[in-house]
């Protein structure tokens, strides 16, 4: 034990007095959001009920377009949040807001987070090749594959199934 | 020539489980129990193998704690008299069994197994790690690393952590092997995007990512998990096959769970009496596992039978047959459709090896002798020789993904871990910031910061959460985590008072020997300032802009002033072609760059179509002669439509890749195209980026924006932000006196023109003053709207609180955010807005509009507020609240500054541009 303090026993901390607001994807379906406000922060919300938004953002560009896909008024000493049934393959964002007379003040946002996509890819983006930095090649380039998806899908045990 | 390809991977790794405080912590008997079971089992079958002359190949990843534990001293040691009472027990239980006709000969086949381990430890000297490098060498095993401490990245909180866990695990591989990795085992297989970018800068060319995120990449892989693929940065990733990992992970139907294999759960040091017993257990009383195991799988729900070793090494025989003969099948089948040799990649946890599955270093053994019998049809390979075979692969962008349950990051983020990120992403800024305050530390304050990172790498480590949520040693598990960040708390904490207690951090420094050579810069948010790997030593850049300083007009004259200024300290050589400016000859050398004016008699034009004709004719003659003068150049860099025309015109004439960078679009600055001109200027930037290799914008929302426009696909164009020179902001002038009842002042920076806005923040005021008296808006900036904007003023009853003062230069600038309480862009179209990036290094407190690439810069509520733009309700509401709490304005100013300088700094820029300058030129088929 030095300076009074067992090193080998340690607490951690109960407050950092900091605004703080962090989404993690947990899974294709599901996101995680943490927040933290500073002792500042919390004096001017005065007791005002937290509502927390999460929106889905537009592919194109954010904008007023994004969607509110979900809204909850927080329990007090609420310090996180767990959002499920989201659409794979979307981008989100959450934000923090509180009532003030007739309008909602938004006070913190998160960042963006993309969910991953729960399904290979449909589209038709173009085949394209690039090489792998740093790596001599001891023979010829491969050739380009003329092998179509359906031919793969149809004689590969691994993708059958995938429509 | 065979069909095909196996790459077996084995994947090291043990948590830092080493205490040198104490030799009684139970957890440190899995680095005796790996040892035992695993590792000297595994070296003793590769060295079999290599007596027969049986050719293999192996891939084995080591994490770095590992290494670290493996090559201790002190624990050798300690396993060294543990392997040593083990054996002592085994001779007792020979004779105990002695009369046993059911155990006699499993007691029997322990104590000479377990003293060939002692013999071949005493042959290693106590460091297995000497022959693993020897196998190495020898062509046999490809090592690679892993995260130093297997930290988790798709849950890190940003770059600077990733690539330190990347980084320090480099380092450490080199310590121990001299030589650089090939490539690296993901923890958890965990991938996110831009991770590929962290592997690249380090060195990095090939990962392991679980089969799903091959499937679902985009576009998908034509060759499906049967050939690497290739990331946009150049890293390729192997995909694992499903069919052979389920042969081998699968609880029930996999190999490892065959009745005749050994029990993993009946143990002596549970089953026999704790008098007998007891000698050989910590403290005498706590039953853990001896590594003596009596008894087979038999069934569930049955009686256990006695376990017979040559039973289950005929079974390990028959099961690797079974496995190569699918593998066989596997290659044989792929072939016929694809037209490469197939890979099949099989990775495993190396402690299933001998620990979970007894016989599982039999079974390699057996594999490989398999495939040595017939090397027609399938062959061991590394992922390094299956590269250099195929090096081009396809090029994909892998989305999120692991190999934990559920596919992605549950396992790790759920109801019982999720407690622990906001602590560890706390952690990691706060390690970020003292390395950036610390560049140069040295003595007592060097060991603190170098503790601090190790603290925090070891907090890291995916291990907690996974123990914690499996529920095994959940104790120990949220008490080292626990610890790792109290203890870099407590030594963050010296660092920024600056008083030490050497006593303290002399006992943390004890508790961990790990990273011997960690240097804490690796923790500095503009340590890469190197030139990334692989791209040429120097380019000769043509950069042509219309603006450059002294000629300033808006943002895009200081971006290319700094952008060459950038780019020319880091070796490049620039040569920017640009417009007359008053005072200036032709030819300059500023800062090392090279500035060549247009000569004031080309550019003649009344009107401007033909004076921008007249620009890009000059230019073009201009580059005749710096080709001839100076030698060829390596590209073409332009900035913006005006000087289009000529970039496109040299790029076809001297056959060079051109990267352009659109600042803004007509279209947006005008919500749209309503006259000629308009429609004129849009035709001639479409044909810009059109014409472009690449092209550059400064945010997602200008990257949106010019795909939408331009029918531009998205993997043609690349964000890269602007920046701010941190040195042109000084900070802590001396506060000019202000004029008495003025109150607080706000401060807007910027063009005079509606887009900027500036007609909401007047609109603004009279909500201000009500809230918070009187104060003094300040707008610095001169353009066509001014007159607009005082008459605003003036009829809503705010003239005398606003002072128009024209454009200022950068030490009034200065002067002027010193005294600012709260700065204020609020535009209603802005592809960057470098002005609110210089408030914020100023330390002002910033509000902008919710829009373009405003968004990019502000965390809403951390370190400014975002605006809905055109409210100057909600507007003035967030200007009054930081004028009315400035503690809380203190809180974002600070946040603001910081990360100005993580993310906005020009060094980082000017890497980035190189990037996309190696892309453009491989592109265009030149040497990069």
């Amino acid at each position: 034990m030095v300076m009074g303090v067992d090193i080998d026993r340690l607490e951690l901390p109960k407050w950092y007095d900091d605004n703080l607001m962090t989404l993690l994807v947990v899974n294709q379906n599901s996101i995680y959001l943490y927040w933290e406000m500073c002792f500042e922060q919390w004096r001017i919300l005065n007791g005002n009920r937290l509502v927390i938004n999460l929106y889905e953002l537009n592919s194109d560009a954010e904008g007023p377009g994004n969607r509110l896909v979900q809204s909850h008024t927080l329990p007090p000493f609420t310090g996180d949040w767990y959002f499920y049934n989201l659409q794979p393959d979307r981008r989100y964002q959450a934000e923090i807001c509180y009532q003030q007379n007739d309008r909602l003040i938004s006070i913190m946002k998160s960042n963006i987070v993309a969910l991953p996509p729960a399904e290979p890819y449909r589209g038709s983006r173009k085949v394209e090749w690039r090489s792998v930095e740093g790596i001599n090649a001891i023979g010829t380039p491969a050739k380009e594959p003329n092998v179509t998806m359906k031919e793969l899908v149809n004689t590969m045990s691994f993708y059958m199934g995938i429509k | 020539m065979p069909d095909g390809y196996l790459v077996l991977v084995l994947h090291g790794h043990l948590p830092y489980i080493y205490h040198p405080e104490r030799d009684d912590i139970l957890e440190e008997r899995w680095v005796y129990e790996a040892l035992t079971e695993c590792y000297l089992p595994l070296l003793e079958v590769f060295e079999t193998l290599i007596a027969d002359e049986i050719d293999f190949r192996i891939t084995l990843s080591l994490s770095s704690t590992l290494l670290s534990m493996l090559s201790d001293e002190t624990l050798q040691e300690r396993y060294y008299r543990h392997l040593q009472k083990t054996v002592k027990l085994a001779r007792l239980e020979q004779d105990r069994l002695t009369t046993s006709a059911e155990f006699k000969s499993v007691a029997g086949f322990y104590l000479d197994r377990l003293s060939s381990m002692l013999d071949r430890y005493e042959k290693y000297r106590g460091n297995i790690i000497n022959p693993i490098k020897l196998l190495q060498q020898k062509g046999y095993l490809e090592v690679i690393t892993t995260c130093s401490t297997h930290g988790y990245l798709p849950l890190m909180k940003n770059q600077i952590s990733r690539r330190a866990q990347v980084e320090t695990a480099v380092d450490e591989y080199y310590r121990h092997f001299g030589r650089m990795p090939g490539g690296i085992w993901l923890p958890e297989c965990g991938y996110a995007p831009g991770v590929d970018q962290t592997l690249r800068d380090c060195g990095l060319k090939y990962f392991f990512i679980d089969t799903h995120g091959i499937a679902n990449s985009c576009p998908a892989p034509v060759y499906g998990v049967f050939a690497p693929v290739c990331t946009r940065t150049g890293v390729a990733a192997f995909g694992r096959d499903p069919e052979s990992s389920r042969q081998v992970w699968d609880r029930i139907q996999g190999y490892p769970g065959d009745p005749v294999y050994r029990e993993f759960y009946r143990d002596i040091g549970y089953d026999l009496d704790i008098d007998y017993i007891g000698a050989f257990l910590p403290g005498g009383k706590y039953r853990v596992d001896t590594g003596l195991k009596y008894y087979r799988i038999t069934g569930k729900e049955v009686e256990k039978e006695p376990y017979n070793p040559e039973a289950a090494a005929r079974k390990a025989a028959e099961h690797a047959r079974d496995f190569v003969a699918r593998r066989r099948r596997q290659v044989r089948e792929a072939a016929a459709v694809i037209d490469r040799r197939p890979v099949v990649v099989a990775p495993y946890d190396a402690e299933l090896f001998g620990h979970w599955w007894f016989e599982g270093p039999l079974w390699i053994n057996y594999v490989c002798r398999e495939i040595a019998g017939d090397k027609n049809s399938l062959r061991l390979i590394t992922p390094s020789d299956y590269l250099k075979e195929y090096p081009q692969n396809q090029s994909v962008d892998i989305p999120m993904c692991s190999w934990g349950a559920g596919g992605y990051n549950q396992h790790w983020l759920n109801p019982t871990t999720d407690w622990m990120y906001k602590h560890v992403h706390v952690t990691e800024d706060r390690m970020s910031e003292l390395a950036d305050n610390n560049p140069r530390a040295a003595g007592v304050e060097k060991r603190c910061l170098n503790q601090c990172a190790r603290e925090l790498l070891l907090a890291q480590s995916s291990d907690w959460p996974f123990i914690v949520y499996e529920g095994t040693a959940v104790d120990y598990a949220k008490k080292r985590f626990k610890n790792h960040i109290g203890r870099f708390n407590i030594l963050a904490d010296m660092l920024e008072s600056g008083r030490y207690d050497p006593e303290t951090l002399q006992e943390i420094e004890s508790r961990t020997s790990f990273l011997p050579n960690i240097d804490y810069k690796v923790y500095c948010s503009n340590k890469y300032v190197n030139r990334p790997p692989g791209i040429k030593k120097s380019y000769r850049v043509m950069m042509l802009s219309w603006e450059y300083p002294p000629m300033t007009v808006g943002g895009l004259a200081r971006h290319v002033h700094d952008l060459a200024c950038a780019l020319t300290s880091m070796g490049d050589e620039v040569h920017v072609l640009t417009c007359p400016a008053e005072g200036r000859g032709v030819f300059s050398l500023d800062r090392g760059v090279y500035v060549h004016r247009v000569h004031p008699d080309k550019l003649s034009a009344e009107k401007f179509i033909d004076w921008v004709k007249q620009l890009n004719d000059a230019m073009l003659d201009m580059s005749g002669m710096l080709v001839e003068v100076f030698g060829s150049f390596d590209l073409v860099h332009a900035h913006d439509w005006l000087v289009g025309e000529a970039a496109g015109r040299i790029a076809d004439r001297y056959n060079l890749p051109l990267v352009a960078t659109i600042h803004a679009t007509e279209y947006g600055r005008n919500h749209g195209l309503h006259n000629d001109l308009q429609r004129h200027i849009h035709g001639l930037e479409a044909e810009f980026a059109r014409r472009s290799d690449l092209t550059i914008c400064c945010s997602n929302y200008m990257k949106h924006e010019i795909a939408r426009l331009f029918d531009r696909p998205g993997s043609k164009i690349r964000v890269i932000p602007n920046g701010v020179e941190l040195e042109n902001i000084q900070t802590g002038l001396d506060q000019t006196s202000q004029r008495e009842g003025d109150g607080k002042t706000i401060v807007f920076l910027g063009r005079l023109v509606p887009e900027k806005g500036v007609q909401i923040l007047i609109s603004a005021l009279p909500g201000i003053i009500e809230a918070v008296g009187s104060v003094r808006l300040v707008i610095a900036g001169k353009g066509p709207y001014q007159e607009e904007l005082k008459k605003l003023a003036a009829n809503i009853g705010v003239g005398e609180h606003v002072d128009f003062i024209g454009f200022v230069d950068d030490e009034n600038r200065n002067r002027l955010l010193n005294q600012a309480a709260v700065a204020v862009f609020p535009s209603l179209y802005e592809p960057f807005g470098i002005v609110a990036l210089e408030a914020m290094a100023a330390g002002v407190p910033v509000i902008v509009s919710d829009t373009g690439g405003l968004r990019d810069i502000i965390e809403h509520g951390v370190d400014g507020y975002l605006a809905p733009p055109g409210n100057a309700e909600m507007l003035g509401y967030y200007v009054s609240e930081l004028i009315r709490h400035p503690e809380l304005a203190q809180h974002f100013s600070k946040r603001a500054r910081r990360n100005v300088l993580v993310k906005f700094n020009w060094k980082q820029i000017a890497v980035e541009t190189l990037g996309v300058y190696a892309e453009a030129c491989r592109a265009g088929g030149m040497k990069c």
